[in-house]
């Protein structure tokens, strides 16, 4: 009876060493300082050029377009899920973007803007979607 | 020793052929996504008449915005790459010279996509849509296009 107990126990012990997964989780931020919450001071037709490099600072990229520019804010939130399960590894990762886009005539002026923010709607998970 | 102790060993040798096993054997899933989901053009938007503004209000800001000769180019898209891999090997180099392995993995990227064309003016002029996501994995991943020739140009 003691033999078999420790047998089991053994087995027991073995798996639970053997079967422990490894998880590893991370986060990685592509950062860029401007605030979103300003955009409602944006007026088309007036607010220019220069008042919304004050306003939100250098856009990460600036597209020259048919009849003006267009200003684009740009941050990322990537989020990863590794997990290690000795013969079977899962690994998953979501990546979600904060966006606006300001378009400027050939005088400068603001003439529409877009704004997408989506970088908190980031998740962790395993890759069964 | 008894029925139930012989069971006990057996599932001791299995467990530990596993995991003596774990490092030479090894099946990977990952998946990456890029972006948030692209919906389907709304009955809202009509080519000829749509603005650009109409179109942001919409659907935000664009992934990407491109100056074509004359036209502006929208683009709103989400990537979604799946990669399945099995590697095997055993490595006999220290004492037999070589060793026995072998690999296979197969990778798909799906894309979500919705492009607008607008006129200098702002307003849409055409726009296109495609689901990718929604494409069926090993279908996709083992289609054969080769074989099909392209339209001829009018």
């Amino acid at each position: 009876m003691k033999k078999r107990m420790a047998a089991f126990l053994g087995v027991i012990g073995l798996w639970a060493a053997v079967g422990v997964g490894c998880t590893v989780i991370g986060k990685t931020k592509e950062y860029q300082p401007f605030d979103p919450s300003k955009f409602h001071s944006l007026t088309p037709g007036k607010t220019r050029a220069a008042d919304v490099t004050q306003l939100f600072g250098a856009p990460t990229e600036v597209v020259k377009l048919t009849n003006g520019n267009a200003y684009i804010y740009r941050r990322a939130v990537t989020k990863g899920t590794a997990l290690w399960l000795v013969l079977l590894t899962l690994g998953n990762f979501d990546t979600q973007y904060d966006q606006m886009a300001l378009f400027f005539d050939s005088e400068n002026v603001l003439s529409h803007y877009g704004v997408s923010l989506n970088a908190e709607q980031t998740a962790y998970g395993l890759p069964f979607k | 020793m008894g029925f139930p102790l012989n069971k006990a060993f057996i599932g001791l040798w299995i467990l530990l052929w596993i995991f003596a096993t774990s490092g030479c054997l090894s099946y990977r899933v990952l998946r990456e996504v890029e972006g948030s989901p692209v919906a389907a053009p709304s009955e809202t938007l009509r080519i000829g008449s749509t603005t650009m503004q109409e179109v942001l209000t919409l659907y935000g800001a664009p992934s990407r915005i491109v100056a074509l000769e004359g036209r502006d180019l929208f683009m709103y898209t989400q990537s979604v790459y799946v990669q399945n891999s099995i590697a095997f090997g055993i490595p006999l180099t220290d004492f037999a010279g070589s060793s026995v392995s072998f690999s296979g993995y197969t990778n798909l990227t799906r894309y979500d996509l919705l492009a607008m064309v607008f006129t200098p003016e702002g307003i849409l002029e055409d726009m296109v849509f495609e689901k990718g996501s929604g494409l069926p994995y090993l279908e996709t991943l083992f289609k054969d296009d080769s074989g099909k020739k392209a339209a001829p140009v009018p």
